[in-house]
């Protein structure tokens, strides 16, 4: 097989694998599509550019998660005006439905909470194993779920 | 409930095909083969050490002979005032470069970059009285280099995407006064150093390197015949853009810089600090678990690296031991110090502990 074929099925094998789950952290984080396009596109040119040997499936998935989060945030690092990321604004929805879409509930928390949710609740992911990706500690990352989930409470009236 | 139904929307998120195939053109396009020494990963320091970028491409300069050619020339990296660093040729006596270095308060490494080149060499044979050679091998598995976790590195790219690895670690390999390079020794995973001795505390170690130190070279060619020249480092005017404490906060401020752990390392509070030209540093990207209470107080060590654009020196794996504050604005603030319970760094930083 020559280099190039073997190139190419690699790129095909490693996108086909995990462009959603690029894609929906990036979303989670940007909170619109055209900024997770971006971003999108920009960490898979990161990992052809990587210089990391990985070793197995979980390896390349951890790398992709963190460099994602860390890319979606230095996207915002030029807009970002020297502040924390303050407390959720008031949701646009009329607080006493309970209807409130639930992915804009999560997107309006501080995005260190929602990808601790993300990760959690959808990628089925172990809060160890969610600190060693973010590369916190564990009592962070169950801090930072315990705080999101008092949050989502309130603003989807539920048992979380 | 909250997981069933987030999940059920959250599937409906996904890249388009568009997407997608732009993306996969896109990667193979930048996986084709290209001319370059080696794979990078960039970073730029929050560390103040003296990691000013240089690569001395230095080969012998001689009279040609009919059948020998063997040339010497110096390319210095200089910065230029936009903050880019452009690889021009200059004459020996007037080098104005970056040099990448490595100081643990007792011994210095400046990277050199040797290279053999010309018609019918054989081997050159190196020599210095000012200090000893020294090298690091890289490692490299299908011509990337390897990268292993909490190792730092230093490198820098060029104004054309280029770049390459100046140190990798802080453990060097001495080889001693003299040393011989065959032709074929020259690799793309071996690095070669221009060590000394350099015990100080003086937080601007840089004026305490010589003026000028010298490198002896001696090509032997093919047909026996040999000739010699000497390399001149010349440090008199300092090592470049930033001696001393390297950045200001506003060129820091320029780069993003991508922690990757922080950890607290002590409780001791320090009350009072001296921070020799730094000052300090915000860094959006800090976020401390927990909410900002009085547990934020103490010595924490961070590891940071930080992708420059084109035409800037990286570091990655790098680590610093911190003070944190906040202000009124509930941002974390970095003053970089050095305690007593971390080794001294170059970075000129000297801070004593008052409190536990």
């Amino acid at each position: 097989m020559g280099q190039s074929q073997a190139r190419g099925d690699w790129v095909n094998e490693v996108v086909d694998k995990y462009a959603d789950m690029v894609y929906r952290i990036a979303f989670t984080q940007t909170k619109n599509r055209a900024d997770a396009d971006d971003i999108f596109q920009e960490v898979f040119l990161k990992l052809c550019k990587s210089a990391v040997a990985f070793e197995t499936d979980e390896h390349i998935k951890a790398w992709l998660i963190k460099v994602t989060v860390n890319t979606s945030r230095k996207f915002f690092a030029s807009a970002w005006n020297k502040k924390t990321v303050k407390l959720p604004e008031e949701l646009a929805h009329d607080e006493e439905n309970t209807d409130v879409d639930v992915v804009s509930a999560v997107q309006s928390l501080p995005s260190k909470y929602r990808i601790v949710i993300h990760l959690f609740y959808f990628e089925d992911m172990l809060v160890a194993d969610i600190a060693k990706t973010l590369k916190l500690k564990t009592a962070t990352v169950k801090s930072q779920l315990s705080r999101a989930r008092e949050l989502l409470k309130n603003k989807l009236k539920w048992r979380i | 409930m909250f997981e069933k139904q987030y999940k059920n929307e959250m599937e409906k998120v996904a890249p388009s095909q568009h997407l997608i195939s732009l993306t996969k053109a896109a990667m193979r396009a930048e996986m084709e083969p290209k001319r370059q020494r080696s794979v990078f990963k960039a970073a730029v320091s929050l560390a103040m050490a003296a990691a000013i970028c240089l690569v001395l491409i230095g080969t012998m300069l001689l009279t040609p002979q009919a059948d020998n050619a063997f040339f010497l020339k110096a390319y210095a990296m200089e910065q230029q005032s936009d903050g880019t660093i452009e690889l021009r040729e200059v004459d020996l006596l007037e080098q104005t470069s970056h040099w990448s270095s490595n100081f643990d308060g007792k011994e210095l490494y400046l990277n050199i970059d040797l290279k053999c080149e010309g018609e019918n060499i054989k081997s050159v044979d190196f020599y210095t009285d000012d200090g000893f050679f020294a090298k690091q091998q890289l490692k490299i598995i299908d011509g990337k280099i390897i990268y292993e976790a909490g190792v730092p590195a230093i490198g820098w790219t060029d104004a054309e995407g280029r770049s390459t690895v100046t140190m990798y670690g802080r453990d060097f390999e001495k080889i001693g006064s003299e040393f011989t390079l065959n032709e074929n020794d020259i690799t793309d995973d071996l690095l070669l150093f221009l060590g000394m001795e350099l015990t100080t505390e003086d937080w601007d170690w840089v004026k305490h390197i010589p003026p000028q130190m010298a490198i002896r070279a001696v090509a032997t060619f093919h047909d026996g015949k040999t000739q010699e020249e000497t390399l001149t480092l010349d440090f008199s005017s300092g090592m470049g853009v930033g001696r001393g404490p390297v950045h200001t906060p506003e060129e820091i401020r320029k780069h993003i810089i991508e922690i990757t752990d922080i950890t607290k390392i002590t409780d001791a509070f320090i009350s009072e600090a001296k921070n020799q030209g730094l000052g300090e540093v915000e860094v959006n990207s800090v976020e401390i678990s927990g909410e900002p209470d009085e547990g934020y107080k103490g010595i924490w060590r961070v590891t940071y690296d930080v992708l420059p654009e084109n035409g800037t020196e990286w570091l990655v794996n790098q680590s610093c031991d911190v003070q944190l504050s906040i202000n009124e604005r509930d941002t974390f603030i970095l003053s970089e110090t050095n305690g007593e319970i971390a080794q001294i760094s170059p970075s000129g930083y000297t801070v004593k502990i008052l409190e536990e």
